[in-house]
């Protein structure tokens, strides 16, 4: 878990965090062992400081309202209540299941975009992109530097930058000072989960070409 | 001559795990009006601290004590501290209105996740966590809040600290290991007293 990780557990923990990170961060506690200890630490960090949080009284008759709701809330289904059943086997992480867009027959909607495969699960207001992109192996990705920021979670196969191998489980981190050039390497398709702040900029031969495409997309 | 014992008022913990249980096996509504009374108001500020309007966390409140009453058979108590449980749900409501908020498409009915803690060990609750981060120095309890509660960034920690960044990274780090290894200390403690 290195700092670009640490601080997104960290934002995770405190709450702060927006729809893309928090489901981005959920999947990594999810996939990664190391990534779920750490964040059930930080949970505990966190929440140890709710007794001492600053008090802020809520609107008037607030516990009223409360005691009301619970008063006309059905409360039937109490005991052996039993979490929905997950489509297995899934290489996709239960926490973004919901926002998988698919097709009538109910496979994944993707788009070609030169080299990749792209399925964009959502875009924020705040120009964030949260998709899944597979990479076929050999292939270089086109080299590009960023604007914003870029975490990419590997979810199968193996991704390869100047930094080194990563597979699933890994967290990817880029940003306007990371120039790099990221390859699928292996026999098998790469598919990561990635969260783009901003867009990228594509630095490379055919920059212009693939800034242009994604701009249109 | 006699020297005057310090006199300071023992602060007991809130008993938020037994107002659960209350909660769960007997619909107590005195013990939810308790939870809520103690945990709303902190969960406001905390919300509130995160940018949040006041009528958005007042939303937010309503509807983690509404999932409190339905799901607090779901809290199991050797795994997490009560005040973990609310925590987490608080932070899956806030995620949920966010998402509503913002008109996120999510397929099919997404609803807010119970936190279920299965991951969690035993031993390892907030309150010997508690305990362990009273060990801390002052200034490294400080950071951490900054960093864990308020959710500030290296900079901005460092920027309301008066501080350089390396200083704030290195102290972040001290404190999450020394945490780390109170903890492991505790968890001796403990397992010393049940053998």
């Amino acid at each position: 878990v290195d700092t670009a990780a640490e601080q997104l557990l960290t934002h995770h923990a405190a709450g702060r965090l927006d729809v893309a990170g928090s489901l981005l961060a959920a999947a990594y506690r999810e996939i990664n062992p190391a990534a779920a200890a750490t964040g059930g630490l930080y949970d505990k960090v966190s929440s140890s400081f709710l007794d001492n949080a600053p008090e802020m009284p809520l609107s008037a008759g607030a516990v009223d309202r409360l005691m009301q709701r619970l008063d006309t809330a059905s409360d039937v289904p109490l005991a052996n209540e039993t979490a929905l059943p997950h489509e297995h086997p899934s290489p996709y992480p239960r926490s973004i299941h919901p926002y998988l867009p698919r097709q009538r027959d109910g496979s994944l909607r993707w788009r070609s975009l030169g080299a990749l495969r792209v399925c964009t699960l959502f875009k924020q207001n705040d120009g964030s992109t949260f998709s899944l992109v597979a990479a076929a192996p050999g292939k270089p990705l086109p080299q590009h530097t960023h604007r914003g920021e870029e975490f990419a979670l590997v979810l199968s196969g193996t991704l390869q930058d100047e930094r080194g191998n990563f597979t699933r489980g890994d967290l990817v981190y880029a940003d306007a000072h990371i120039d790099h050039k990221p390859m699928a390497i292996g026999e098998h398709e790469c598919v990561c989960l990635v969260l783009t702040r901003d867009k990228l900029k594509f630095t490379g031969r055919y920059g212009g070409v693939l800034n242009f495409l994604q701009g249109s997309r | 001559m006699t020297v005057a014992a310090p006199c300071v008022a023992p602060v007991l913990p809130f008993p938020a795990a037994q107002y659960l249980k209350a909660v769960a096996d007997h619909r107590d509504k005195e013990a939810m009006a308790q939870l809520f009374q103690y945990y709303a108001p902190r969960l406001k500020g905390w919300l509130c601290a995160g940018r949040l309007a006041e009528d958005v966390a007042d939303d937010i409140v309503q509807e983690t004590f509404f999932l409190v009453w339905q799901k607090a058979h779901l809290y199991q108590p050797g795994k997490a501290a009560a005040s973990t449980w609310i925590y987490t749900l608080a932070r899956n409501v806030r995620i949920d209105r966010l998402r509503q908020l913002h008109k996120i498409a999510a397929l099919h009915g997404a609803s807010v996740e119970i936190p279920d803690m299965e991951h969690e060990d035993v031993a390892e609750n907030a309150l010997s966590l508690r305990d362990a981060l009273k060990k801390l120095p002052a200034e490294q309890v400080q950071i951490l809040q900054d960093a864990f509660f308020l959710g500030l960034t290296h900079e901005e920690i460092a920027r309301k600290r008066l501080l350089p960044l390396g200083t704030v990274k290195s102290r972040l780090r001290l404190a999450l290991e020394k945490a780390r290894n109170l903890l492991g200390f505790f968890l001796w403690i403990l397992l010393l007293n049940n053998s």
